[in-house]
C-alpha cells in the first residue's frame, strides 16, 4: 500500500444528521477551521435514516470512505433514532470487517452542533487513514449507466 | 421412520376429518433418493403420499407463508427448524397462528447427499435404518455409518431438534441438542487478515448468480416486496459481478440480522455452492456478542435486536 500516488485525495462520502453533525460542520466553517477538501456531505434528517444500503452503494459507487455522523446518543433530536443507527452499524461494521473491508473506511462518529472541532478532526483523521490505505478497491464496480 | 410417517399419514387424515385442518403441509417422496421434497395434502385420501425420512430437510415455512390467503386451517408437520421458522413469521405477521395447526416431530437430523456421496459413491443409493446407525448401500458397496457421519453440518449443531410451540408433537425421539460453539468456522476466518478475509469471500461470491434462491426460501426473508425486485430506485444492478453479488449478500445478511434461526436453507439452495451459513453464523454472533443472548424463533412473542435498543448499548463509535 506504500506506492499511492502523492497527489492522490481520498473520497469520504458523509452522512450527516441535520440536528447535530451537519450543523457541527456548519460551526467548523463558520469558525474557519480548515480540514481536507475530501469529505462530501449528505445531509439527513436523522443518523437513522442512514440504511445500510446507503453505505454499500457509496463505496460500489466509488467512495474511498464513509462516514455517518450524528447526534451523540441521548441527544437525538427524536429522542431514540440514534440508538437504532448505533445498534444497526456496530453490527455491519463487524460485517464489513468480516467481509474483508479495512475498518478504518467504514466510520461512525457522534458529533454534536458545538464540536465544529471534532468535525474537522475526525475528517482530518480519517483522511489521514484512508490516505495511507490508498483508493479503494473493494467493492467497487457494477452498471454505472443509471449514475 | 416408517412408524412416524404411518402416524404422520394417520394424524392428517384424523385432523382433516376432524375439521382442524383444511390441508396439510408435509413432505413426499421425490424422483431421486436424496430427494424428499415439501407436499400440499387437499383431502384426506391424498395422505399416503405423505413421508418421513432423513432427506425432509425443506423448511416448510415459507411454504406456509405462501398459502396464508388461502381459505381455512392449514395443517403443518414441522421439524425444529420448521417450528422456529414459523415462530418467525407469526412474529413478523407473515403467518396468523390461528389459521395453522403446528404437528410437530421430534427431528433425529437429516442427511448431506453428499456425504452419502463420498462414501458409498455417486449414483443410485439405498437408505436402511439399523438399531445404532444406517446402512448405505450404494455403487462402491456397503457402508455402515452412524447418521452424525453423513448428518448435515447445520444438524450437527442444532440446539432445538424438539419442535418449540406446536399443537402436538408426535411420539419419536430427537437428536442430542448440540451444547458447543456454533461459532468455531466464524472465530477461524476472523483470525485472518483483511486481505486474506477479502480475498475468500470475493472467490466465494464471484460464483454467485444471483438466481436469489437464498432469498427465497429463507423464512426470515419475508418481505411482500424485496429491495431487490424494485427497480425505483434500483438499489441493485442486473449485473451478476463481484460487487453487486457482495452488496447483494452484504444487504442480505444486514436485513436478516437478528431474524436468522439457522436452519441452513440458504446454504442448501444455492446451486453454486456458496458458504452463506458462515455469513449468518457471523452476525449471528455479534448480535449475541454486542446485545445480550438471543436466539430468533423461540418465541412468537420476541423483541428483534435491531428492533430495538438498550441506552446502556455498546458504543465503540466515540
Amino acid at each position: 500500500m506504500s506506492s499511492v500516488d502523492a497527489d492522490w485525495k481520498p473520497l469520504i462520502v458523509g452522512f450527516c444528521c441535520n440536528w447535530c453533525s451537519y450543523a457541527g460542520a456548519d460551526l467548523a466553517g463558520i469558525g474557519r477551521m480548515s480540514y481536507p477538501a475530501t469529505i462530501r456531505i449528505i445531509r439527513v434528517p436523522c443518523s437513522g435514516r442512514v440504511n445500510p444500503h446507503f453505505v454499500i452503494r457509496a463505496f460500489q459507487k466509488g467512495a474511498d470512505g464513509v462516514l455517518v455522523a450524528g447526534c451523540h446518543p441521548g441527544d437525538c433530536h427524536y429522542s431514540t433514532g440514534n440508538f437504532y443507527t448505533r445498534r444497526r452499524y456496530l453490527l455491519m461494521q463487524r460485517l464489513l470487517e468480516y467481509m474483508g473491508i479495512e475498518p478504518a473506511r467504514f466510520q461512525v462518529r457522534w458529533i454534536s452542533a458545538a464540536e465544529g472541532a471534532k468535525f474537522a478532526q475526525v475528517v482530518t483523521q480519517m483522511t489521514e487513514e484512508i490516505q495511507a490505505l490508498g483508493p479503494n478497491k473493494k467493492l467497487r464496480g457494477g452498471c454505472t449507466c443509471n449514475e | 421412520m416408517q412408524r412416524m410417517t404411518d402416524n404422520m399419514r394417520k394424524r392428517a387424515g384424523e385432523l382433516m376429518a376432524e375439521g382442524k385442518a383444511d390441508r396439510f403441509l408435509g413432505w413426499e417422496k421425490g424422483s431421486f433418493w436424496w430427494q424428499s421434497p415439501p407436499v400440499e395434502i387437499k383431502e384426506a385420501s391424498q395422505t399416503e403420499r405423505l413421508i418421513w425420512d432423513l432427506f425432509c430437510t425443506a423448511n416448510l415455512a415459507k411454504y406456509l407463508q405462501q398459502m396464508q390467503s388461502l381459505e381455512g386451517k392449514t395443517g403443518v408437520f414441522v421439524k425444529g427448524c420448521d417450528a422456529r421458522g414459523i415462530n418467525r413469521l407469526v412474529r413478523d405477521g407473515a403467518i396468523d397462528r390461528d389459521k395453522v395447526y403446528l404437528v410437530g416431530i421430534p427431528c433425529p437430523g437429516m442427511i448431506d447427499p453428499d456425504k452419502v456421496r463420498e462414501l458409498v459413491g455417486d449414483g443410485q443409493v439405498t437408505i436402511a435404518p439399523l438399531e445404532d446407525g444406517l446402512s448405505l448401500q450404494g455403487p462402491l458397496g456397503e457402508r455402515k455409518v452412524t447418521l452424525d457421519e453423513v448428518a448435515l453440518d447445520k444438524c450437527l449443531l442444532c440446539r432445538h431438534p424438539e419442535p418449540l410451540g406446536c399443537d402436538e408433537v408426535l411420539e419419536g425421539k430427537a437428536r442430542e441438542p448440540f451444547t458447543g460453539d456454533i461459532y468455531e468456522e466464524v472465530r477461524e476466518l476472523e483470525e485472518l487478515g483483511s486481505d486474506e478475509r477479502y480475498d475468500y469471500w470475493a472467490e466465494e461470491l464471484s460464483r454467485c448468480i444471483r438466481c436469489y434462491a437464498c432469498r427465497n426460501v429463507c423464512p426470515a426473508c419475508n418481505c411482500v416486496k424485496c429491495v431487490f425486485d424494485m427497480d425505483q430506485p434500483n438499489w441493485l444492478d442486473g449485473a451478476t459481478n463481484l460487487a453487486n453479488n457482495q452488496v447483494y449478500q452484504l444487504i442480505r445478511f444486514m436485513h436478516v440480522a437478528g431474524r436468522c434461526i439457522d436452519c441452513g436453507e440458504c446454504e442448501r439452495a444455492c446451486p453454486m455452492g456458496i458458504p452463506l451459513r458462515k455469513l449468518a453464523a457471523k452476525v449471528d454472533k455479534d448480535v449475541n456478542e454486542l446485545f445480550g443472548p438471543f436466539e430468533a424463533g423461540l418465541d412468537p412473542e420476541e423483541k428483534l435486536p435491531l428492533g430495538t435498543f438498550d441506552p446502556n448499548d455498546p458504543d465503540s463509535f466515540e
